[in-house]
């Protein structure tokens, strides 16, 4: 399951390649908007060459980052025709928003007939099919009602409003659907169920919160390593009081298999102005790193050893610090792993975080046993996900699709007006450690 | 020299207010008004009326028939002078159709006038509104329905209302036909434009006969000579 992204080193050029398209779809209904609004409410005789010129701006952008939209380039067309009949003869003065809107809901219609939604042209394909689905559909009917608005309501002035204000609602809803929430299913989930294991978040003020303790205690429990004097059962004390101090930010997921506690994660998300238990036991601060991305903290993995071979069970433990880490827009996750557990991490994709010989690499941890700082860049590894890797490690069938490609169009949005050098998924371990 | 300057200034302020008196007969509403200057005069007098008693419905009819004519020949800010005087007019004397009619004209030109698409379409509907119950309280004012199938001519097709234009045009010309006194120019308009929308519907006899009507109601007139112009 280890995700491989040392094979392919992306130039900035790549990335923003990469980046600019995922906000196409947006930019064009913007453009929609702000085309419509142009003819439905000013009508300048420039008006018609003005839209034609934003979408020939639009379709020019589109084609330099290979993208063929067939709503750009009708409505550059439709435009610069719009262009010529308003030189030619006031006949159609008024009907601009029954002609748009009638290719408008020809077009949708007829790509969706085609099983092409037309959003899907923006992203070549990608993307979840539900969404481009739920989109298009949604703004073929809108388009549909526009019409029928632009042609029953005239010449009542409602017959420009009603349309326009279905258009920006319709704009609202999509960029809702593909930035907050698309459906109960799509968000991030407290329970989930892999083969034969259930996986689950733990509540601190639970009773299920005492058998994640003991597990995990009783599965790093050494007598005789590090010179730690603590029984098992005050590890277990230890790890509740933490747990318990950091509340309702720690996630606390274990794995079931009928009824037993075979493995667990925890994983703490970012708070303004409180260190991570890590921080303070290393006596460092990740501040630097947060100011280029949010950090999730990972730790507490313990697999029983009888369930280490199944696959099932780490992909489960996986799946739960991952689908958090997108829904919370993580960037960076740090964990701290026992030296027998490294190799754990190392599988996942983690990296060690500083060098063995660096004093920052051995820490000892509040239980009293001697821990390894780990790190993973979160965002390099969905950034450049690649998808015959993941299909390879399974990665893209435990994962969340939905808070995956919400994960990358926020990222998008947030990183876009930035400088390479600071968009997260760039920063290399060196650069990590520099900064830290 | 100051007194001197003073009395100078006196007299000429005086002979200034004489020119206006005698160029303007005070009230005179200028229906069919076509001189711009005159109206502008009228309309300031009727400003200077209005200051000291707003509601006085001589002085206001002046006013807004005046901002109407001149909204006609395109002044800015004219046609929402119009729609002002011409709403307060209708307010006090609420049976007068006629003047109802022109505040739907004002109306039509203001919606021509406006910016923004909203404030056109709604100053439109709110114009033949108007123009509609002007008809429905006299249908058989010839001057309200001139005004009306004027307006109606000139809108664009999305407000349908060429019908009303024929239909308003019609009546005009039988009534003229019948005998009714009616501005030969108007008549000449009328067939003009009856003329035009005959030869939207391809009804290529109808126009030309129109148009031989308006060469016959007007000769001088721009409308005989456009018609002319038609018929080749």
């Amino acid at each position: 399951m280890k995700i491989d992204s040392s094979a392919y080193q992306p130039t900035p050029k790549d990335d923003m390649d990469r980046l600019f398209p995922v906000l196409f779809m947006f930019l064009s209904f913007g453009n929609m908007i702000v085309c419509l609004g142009m003819v439905l409410f000013l009508q300048h005789p420039a008006t018609y060459a003005i839209c034609a010129l934003l979408y020939a701006a639009l379709v020019a952008t589109e084609l330099h980052f290979r993208i063929k939209s067939p709503i750009s380039i009708s409505m550059l067309v439709l435009y610069i025709g719009l262009a010529i009949l308003d030189y030619e003869t006031d006949q159609y003065k008024g009907y601009a928003g029954v002609i748009v809107f009638s290719w408008l809901s020809l077009l949708t219609g007829t790509l969706l007939l085609w099983e092409q939604p037309f959003t899907a042209f923006y992203s070549s394909g990608r993307g979840i099919k539900q969404l481009h689905y739920a989109v298009s559909i949604i703004w073929f009917f809108i388009y549909i009602i526009s019409l029928l608005a632009s042609i029953l309501l005239m010449p009542h002035f409602s017959f420009l409003l009603v349309p326009y204000i279905l258009c920006i609602s319709c704009g609202i809803l999509t960029i809702f659907l593909n930035f907050f929430w698309f459906g109960k299913n799509n968000v991030f989930q407290h329970e989930f169920i892999i083969g034969n294991f259930r996986f689950h978040r733990v509540d601190p003020t639970s009773a299920e919160f005492i058998r994640f303790c003991n597990f995990y205690a009783k599965h790093i429990y050494r007598p005789d390593n590090d010179g730690n004097g603590k029984t098992e059962h005050e590890i277990s004390d230890v790890v509740a009081k933490v747990e318990r101090e950091l509340g309702l930010d720690s996630y606390i997921f274990i794995a079931e298999h009928e009824k037993h506690v075979i493995g667990c994660i925890r994983c703490v998300v970012d708070r303004p102005g409180r260190p991570f238990p890590l921080e303070e036991d290393m006596q460092i601060s990740f501040d630097p790193l947060r100011r280029i991305g949010k950090v999730l903290y990972v730790g507490r993995l313990a697999v029983d050893p009888d369930y280490r071979e199944r696959p099932d069970v780490l992909n489960g433990l996986f799946k739960c610090f991952v689908d958090l880490a997108l829904s919370k827009d993580v960037s960076f996750v740090m964990a701290e792993g026992f030296s027998h557990r490294l190799p754990t991490y190392l599988k996942l994709g983690f990296e060690i975080l500083f060098e063995r010989s660096d004093p920052r690499h051995t820490i000892k941890m509040s239980h009293g046993y001697i821990c390894h700082p780990v790190y993973l860049n979160f965002a390099k590894l969905i950034f450049h996900r690649n998808e015959s890797e993941q299909s390879k490690y399974k990665f893209s069938i435990f994962i969340n699709k939905y808070l995956v490609e919400r994960w990358y169009k926020r990222n998008a949005l947030l990183q876009i007006f930035k400088t390479n050098k600071k968009w997260p998924w760039r920063l290399s371990l060196n650069n990590i450690r520099k900064i830290l | 020299m100051n007194f001197f300057n003073s009395i100078i200034k006196a007299f000429i302020i005086l002979i200034s207010i004489l020119v206006l008196i005698s160029k303007v007969e005070a009230q005179e509403i200028p229906y069919g008004v076509g001189d711009k200057e005159k109206l502008s005069i009228l309309l300031r007098e009727a400003k200077i009326h209005l200051a000291s008693d707003e509601n006085n419905l001589n002085w206001l009819k002046a006013a807004g028939i005046a901002s109407h004519q001149l909204a006609n020949m395109k002044v800015e800010g004219a046609s929402e002078d119009a729609v002002n005087y011409l709403k307060k007019t209708t307010e006090l004397e609420p049976d007068n159709a006629e003047i109802l009619a022109y505040l739907g004209s004002a109306y039509a030109m203001a919606g021509r006038d406006s910016g923004f698409v909203v404030n056109k379409v709604s100053n439109v509907n709110k114009g033949l509104a108007a123009l509609d119950k002007a008809v429905k309280k006299s249908p058989g004012n010839l001057t309200i329905r001139f005004i009306r199938g004027s307006v109606s001519y000139t809108l664009p097709a999305m407000f349908s209302r060429k019908a009303t234009a024929e239909n308003d045009y019609l009546f005009y010309v039988n009534e003229a036909k019948a005998g009714a006194p009616v501005d030969p120019k108007r008549l000449a308009e009328a067939y003009y434009k009856l003329g035009q929308i005959a030869g939207e519907k391809d009804q290529k006899t109808e126009a030309l006969d129109f148009y031989t009507q308006a060469q016959k109601a007007s000769p001088q007139s721009d409308w005989a000579q456009q018609a002319g112009r038609a018929m080749k």
